[in-house]
């Protein structure tokens, strides 16, 4: 077992604030069942439930960010870059540098905002994601990788 | 110079235009009905549909140069397709009846650039040479790397394998087209048994014995009909489908021909294969058969459904390794010696595919008594299915030769994977937190295959097991 790097713990922020942004979107049905309920007399209960979703989804989401903190690693070797994620569903990547094809380096506004860049690995067949690194970071390991796979052949 | 395709090609492009076109032709046809002018619009139809298959003719050129084949076309959007001939991947070549006269065929070359589902470029009618000479240039741009060792090995003989018409035979006969017919075959059968309910009471009750008997020798002459009819249609299918199938293989060039109407032929560069999967129907696995596939980077089979190419339909088992070592790189192919689950990982199986097989069986009960008895008929079925797929879970490591080989059994099939380690993309191990309890791990291996990803998934593999693959593959001893 690789020692794996943990990423940087402005991540944690970030993910919580995205946790919140997405029970923004779980507003929406909300408003729609309160709707139903003043125009077409739906049962009250329904808004009951879909306000306990409301708050369970991002509650749950929210709960679990140190366990997906301390679960989510990464580690680039001269041949090898090793992913891994999830707390309940957990998952490990193993991507050889010679198969990757492109790496993209991704920044949405709160990425930005934590300063951090999320860098997207591609082969021939397959697509990964380190979710967040800094900046610094993010640019090195593009070199990296980038010089580590074409040193090698580059025909899939 | 840039070359214009054969003047059939006109004729062509009117079909397609023709068939693109069908619904707009049929819906002027239907409203301009018993009006005068009807004559004049199909005149006009027709002369500008000739007009753009003259124009598309007009403006598609292409020329094969010493390093790439180049092909302009477009009207509106003018494309000018560069592929360079170290970068192709396969050549097809489609030979359709009313080709056949003139010795004309369509030519796909695909690369494996992956950002568009359809061949690179395409020519549409071109004499047959044009393929002679595209594979000639491959060959030539693919070789000039290791000159030296070409050099070094005596020029090897053409290997040639012919389908025999007997294991063509065989080959259609265990085909499974049937099973989707068979299924329509027994909802229809219910819905015979539901009109049976509905007849009143009395009526049954005075007939009874003379009615059930008749009707269910009806039943069973009407589904022994439509499986024969079935039967013969897929037969017939497979038949036309891999009729005079021939492999054959030229120091790396890999070349495969079939087809009793359209003659398909794929070209492919054995180097660039990426994987040899041997896949068994329950069926056919009864009668020691298996079906020789590579997987590819880049679409090589004419159906789109099946994006890998058949290299040898069916092979008595006792022949599979010895053609593996015939037709491709892995000379050392041979029967492995799989490692396999354990028990925690049987009883998942099992387990996970009673509780599928639930889901219909619950509501039959429930809802559907006393027929709904019947679906308990599927439990032992799923129970079957799930010990069928644990049985065939497994993989054995060459560290010699850094070959993988990975085997699954799915919904009655079951696949052997032979992989190189250089043509893994990606390794992933997977598991649930309940998972990691038990020490157990699912293990996915990512391999190109067509434009996309083939996923070989051996679940409920120990933890330790899916490690030893990981390891071996990120070369640590």
């Amino acid at each position: 077992m690789p020692q794996l790097q943990q990423l940087p713990p402005q991540i944690k922020t970030a993910w919580r604030i995205s946790a919140l942004l997405n029970a923004i979107w779980l507003l929406i049905p909300l408003v729609g069942v309160i709707l139903a309920h003043y125009f077409w007399h739906w049962p009250f209960f329904l808004i009951i439930i879909v306000i306990i979703f409301v708050l369970v989804v991002p509650a749950v989401q929210l709960a679990l960010v140190p366990y997906r903190y301390r679960f989510t690693g990464y580690a680039i070797k001269p041949e090898f870059v090793i992913l891994q994620t999830g707390f309940i569903f957990r998952k490990q990547d193993t991507i050889p540098t010679a198969r990757i094809q492109n790496v993209t380096l991704e920044q949405g506004p709160l990425l930005r905002w934590q300063k951090l860049q999320a860098v997207r690995i591609v082969t021939a067949a397959t697509s990964h994601t380190i979710e967040g690194v800094t900046l610094d970071v993010a640019d090195s390991l593009r070199a990296t990788i980038v010089r580590f796979a074409t040193e090698v052949q580059p025909d899939a | 110079m840039p070359k214009h395709l054969h003047p059939l090609a006109i004729l062509a492009k009117l079909i397609t235009l023709f068939r693109q076109f069908i619904f707009p032709w049929i819906f002027v046809i239907w409203t301009q009905w018993q009006r005068p002018h009807l004559p004049l619009l199909i005149l006009l139809g027709a002369v500008l549909l000739i007009g753009i298959a003259s124009l598309d003719y007009a403006l598609f050129t292409y020329e094969l140069t010493d390093k790439a084949v180049i092909i302009n076309h477009g009207i509106f959007v003018r494309q000018h397709e560069h592929i360079p001939y170290d970068r192709i991947q396969t050549i097809q070549q489609t030979q359709a009846w009313y080709m056949r006269p003139f010795g004309l065929i369509r030519l796909q070359i695909e690369t494996s650039g992956h950002d568009k589902d359809r061949p690179e470029a395409t020519l549409p009618v071109v004499a047959i040479t044009v393929y002679d000479t595209l594979l000639k240039q491959r060959q030539r741009a693919q070789n000039k790397p290791t000159t030296v060792t070409a050099v070094a090995t005596p020029k090897q003989p053409t290997n040639t394998y012919r389908i025999q018409p007997s294991d063509l035979n065989i080959y259609a006969l265990t085909s499974q087209g049937i099973i989707p017919l068979a299924a329509a075959i027994t909802w229809l059968q219910n819905r015979l048994q539901q009109l049976d309910n509905f007849m009143p009471a009395r009526f049954t009750n005075g007939l009874n014995q003379l009615m059930h008997r008749s009707t269910f020798a009806g039943i069973l002459t009407l589904i022994i009909f439509i499986l024969l009819i079935s039967l013969l249609i897929s037969y017939c299918r497979e038949i036309i489908r891999f009729y005079h199938f021939t492999l054959s293989r030229q120091e790396n060039q890999l070349t495969t021909s079939r087809g009793l109407l359209s003659r398909d032929t794929v070209a492919v560069a054995v180097p660039k294969i990426q994987a040899v999967v041997l896949n068994q129907t329950l069926l056919r696995q009864f009668f020691h058969l298996t079906t020789l596939q590579v997987l590819l980077a880049s679409n090589a089979a004419s159906d789109e459904s099946k994006r890998n190419l058949v290299l040898i339909p069916v092979l008595k088992r006792t022949q599979v390794w010895s053609e593996i070592q015939r037709f491709t790189n892995l000379k050392t192919a041979r029967q492995p010696h799989l490692t396999t689950l354990g028990k925690s990982g049987y009883w998942r199986f099992i387990r996970n595919s009673l509780l599928l097989a639930l889901l219909p069986i619950l509501p039959c009960l429930i809802w559907l008594r006393p027929f709904g008895y019947f679906s308990l008929l599927l439990l032992p079925v799923a129970y079957g299915l799930g010990h069928y797929a644990a049985r065939n879970t497994g993989f054995e490591i060459m560290a010699a030769e850094d070959i993988l080989y990975l085997q699954y059994g799915k919904h009655a099939l079951r696949r052997l994977f032979i992989v190189p380690r250089s043509k893994i993309q990606a390794l992933s191990q997977r598991q649930t937190i309940w998972m990691a309890k038990r020490q157990l791990s699912h293990l996915n291996v990512f391999i190109r295959s067509g434009n996309g990803v083939e996923i070989v998934q051996l679940r409920y593999l120990t933890t330790a097991q899916s490690q030893q693959v990981a390891q071996w593959f990120e070369g640590f001893k």
